[in-house]
């Protein structure tokens, strides 16, 4: 499972531009979100949005300087590269799949899963030692979190 | 203090508490063994257990966890050079050589007794210095703790990475995410989205274990090809011993990295990644053969060993005078002290004098159990550093959706896991630090309250910052750091144009 790797050079550039657009939307929110509350409230120290108003001019102000930083000493920008993109993906899936899975049939299928599909994205190829482990590691779990400490783990939808 | 002192001990003297401890330090010796897997990591995986435990059961385990994690990464950097933990870097650099030169069972059993001498030292520190600090703090008020929450948050976001505008940019996303859930004064609903999973705000656990956890499984699946690690192990029972006479040798190199390691880890911000480089610099230059530095030192080995692990009780000093996290570790740390109805600050030392004793006193008895554990850890972990990563990462994966489940029993906390783990994951990538964004998270709520309670109590007068003698220090202090801080982010700049007009 390998591909070429992904690369953006100037990567301070976007997230310069990533944390100017958060910071924008948490002022554009605030009415809606803080009690009616507008970017005013960054005078007023004891208004619930005061907080709220100052991180998002601060986003706003950090993330302009580090654009314009990145315009200004492009040498000294970040490089954003992944060697393994089809892999990281994989990865990345393999997880999202066993979140969406311990709603859908619960955590311990889901865990099962888990380790025999992330043991086969890290490349491990001793298939019956996965399946063992992927047999033997939700019934660990079940046995210290539900027989143990009493946390009821969850059933999923059926 | 002598009686809280005794009734400490007293705590101590039930076996559970030794069964803890000992669990505990071997988990951090064998999460720390394993490379890839940090002490943040394993910290904040097996903090969700001790939620279920007697406050002197559950904060033993964490302490001794931390406390194996840091000395663990050591085994590793020696054997196959590969350090199991960021701050064991330096250790790699001599341990490695001396044990290809056929050195391994020295350099292991210097990493060792360097370890437990400068964690013993560092730990009567903590003793001495918190209780007299706490009565000072005792006196802060609002205004003292809001000025103390922004210095401690400015100091993590310049220091903890190489940009500082990386650094606040993290923090303030740490503090835009503390916003989320009830306004704690006025009990409005901040940035919930009408939705009731985020009415009690995010999580601190789960997005930790997510940060630190998932993004470190997701960062080792793009590095791994699966099966054994890179390297195989030497074997770390040929070639001499330490002696005490050449421990005798190496003590003011100890004493030294000691000294250092302690003096960082007291400062928030600075970690044992940072501590054990400076130790071992400064060895390096006081040195009398610095040239064997790098090439299979002794005293690199002892002076990287024992500058890291001087940060481990040293770094509890802010955490727990003032309620301030100084890295990571302490930050999970903080969260597990706040879920057994602990409250770090000032307070601590008056409401639950003996289980704070009791506390410190583990960490003093636990070098004893340190020392009996590394030794065996040195006969017989081995094998355990090279279990392949296509085995192990698959299982504490599991164990972390278990565990960030367990937390609050809810759901909805593997969601705050996963979109923790992926913005780790990206935060790694492009280079900005994890560290302020959690401390930021933690400090927001306590620097909110105090500003609002000090505005509250000046009507609304800033004045109050200026008028307190206690205050008027800290902002001094905190002038003094951002004038600092302005002056090394413009230096570069001056610096390129001054050459540039050179070379032109």
């Amino acid at each position: 499972m390998v591909g070429a790797a992904a690369r953006i050079d100037r990567i301070d550039l976007v997230t310069g531009l990533a944390v100017t657009s958060v910071g924008v939307a948490i002022i554009l929110l605030l009415p809606a979100e803080v009690g009616g509350e507008t970017i005013a409230a960054v005078g007023n120290m004891t208004s619930p949005a005061f907080f709220a108003a100052l991180s998002g001019i601060a986003l706003v102000l950090l993330g302009v300087a580090l654009a314009g930083r990145s315009l200004i000493r492009r040498q000294a920008c970040t490089t954003f590269e992944v060697d393994q993109p089809l892999r990281v993906l994989a990865a990345s899936g393999v997880l999202v799949a066993g979140v969406a899975g311990t709603f859908v049939v619960g955590l311990l299928p889901s865990a099962a899963a888990i380790v025999i599909l992330l043991g086969l994205v890290f490349g491990y190829r001793r298939y019956w030692l996965l399946v063992l482990i992927g047999a033997v590691c939700p019934i660990v779990v079940y046995v210290l979190f539900e027989r143990m400490l009493l946390v009821l783990l969850p059933r999923g939808w059926f | 203090m002598v009686e809280n002192i005794l009734s400490a001990f007293a705590l101590l003297l039930d076996p559970i508490v030794f069964v803890a401890a000992i669990g505990g330090l071997v988990a951090g010796i064998m999460v720390g063994a394993l490379p890839g897997l940090t002490a943040t990591m394993a910290v904040a995986v097996l903090s969700p257990f001790t939620f279920f435990m007697d406050t002197m059961v559950g904060l033993p385990f964490l302490l001794g966890t931390y406390k194996g994690a840091i000395y663990g990464g050591s085994i590793p950097a020696i054997l196959i050079n590969t350090p199991g933990t960021a701050a064991a870097a330096a250790t790699a650099a001599d341990g490695n050589a001396m044990a290809r030169a056929g050195k391994a069972r020295l350099a292991l059993q210097i990493s060792l007794v360097a370890s437990i001498i400068a964690d013993l030292l560092a730990t009567l520190v903590l003793i001495a210095v918190a209780a007299p600090l706490a009565a000072i703090a005792i006196r802060f008020g609002a205004p003292e703790f809001a000025l103390l929450y922004v210095i401690a948050l400015t100091l993590i976001a310049a220091v903890s990475g190489e940009d500082t505008i990386k650094g606040l940019i993290a923090a303030t996303i740490g503090i835009a995410i503390s916003l989320i859930g009830l306004d704690p004064m006025s009990g409005y609903q901040r940035f919930t989205f009408g939705s009731v999973q985020l009415v009690a705000g995010i999580s601190l656990v789960p997005l930790l274990i997510g940060m630190f956890a998932i993004s470190e499984i997701i960062v080792n699946a793009e590095e791994s090809i699966s099966g054994r690690r890179k390297g195989d192990a030497i074997d770390p029972n040929q070639g001499p011993r330490l002696t005490l006479a050449r421990l005798k040798r190496l003590m003011p190199t100890i004493l030294r990295s000691t000294g250092i390691g302690t003096g960082l880890g007291s400062l928030p911000g600075l970690g044992a990644e940072i501590s054990c480089w400076i130790s071992w610099g400064v060895a390096k230059r006081r040195s009398k053969n610095p040239e064997q530095f790098g090439r299979g030192s002794e005293e690199g080995v002892a002076a990287a060993e024992a500058g890291n692990n001087a940060v481990c009780p040293a770094a509890l000093i802010p955490m727990l005078v003032f309620g301030i996290p100084g890295d990571t570790v302490t930050a999970v740390l903080l969260g597990a002290f706040m879920a057994q109805g602990l409250m770090p600050g000032p307070l601590l030392f008056t409401r639950d004098p003996v289980i704070l004793y009791a506390l410190f006193a583990f960490l003093l008895v636990s070098n004893v159990l340190l020392l009996m554990l590394g030794f065996a850890a040195i006969r017989y972990l081995q094998r355990i550093i090279q279990i392949p990563n296509g085995l192990l990462y698959p299982v504490v994966t599991v164990f972390c959706f278990a565990g960030a489940y367990a937390v609050n029993n809810n759901i909805y906390d593997i969601v705050v896991m996963m979109a923790g783990g992926i913005a780790g994951y990206v935060m790694r990538k492009i280079s900005m630090p994890i560290p302020p964004l959690i401390i930021g998270l933690l400090l927001a709520p306590g620097l909110e309250r105090s500003l609002r309670q000090s505005l509250v109590m000046s009507n609304g007068s800033l004045d109050i910052f200026v008028t307190r003698p206690g205050a008027l220090t800290l902002v001094v202090l905190f002038a003094g750091f951002i004038a600092f801080l302005v002056w090394r982010t413009v230096r570069p700049y001056t610096q390129s144009t001054v050459t540039g007009e050179t070379t032109s």
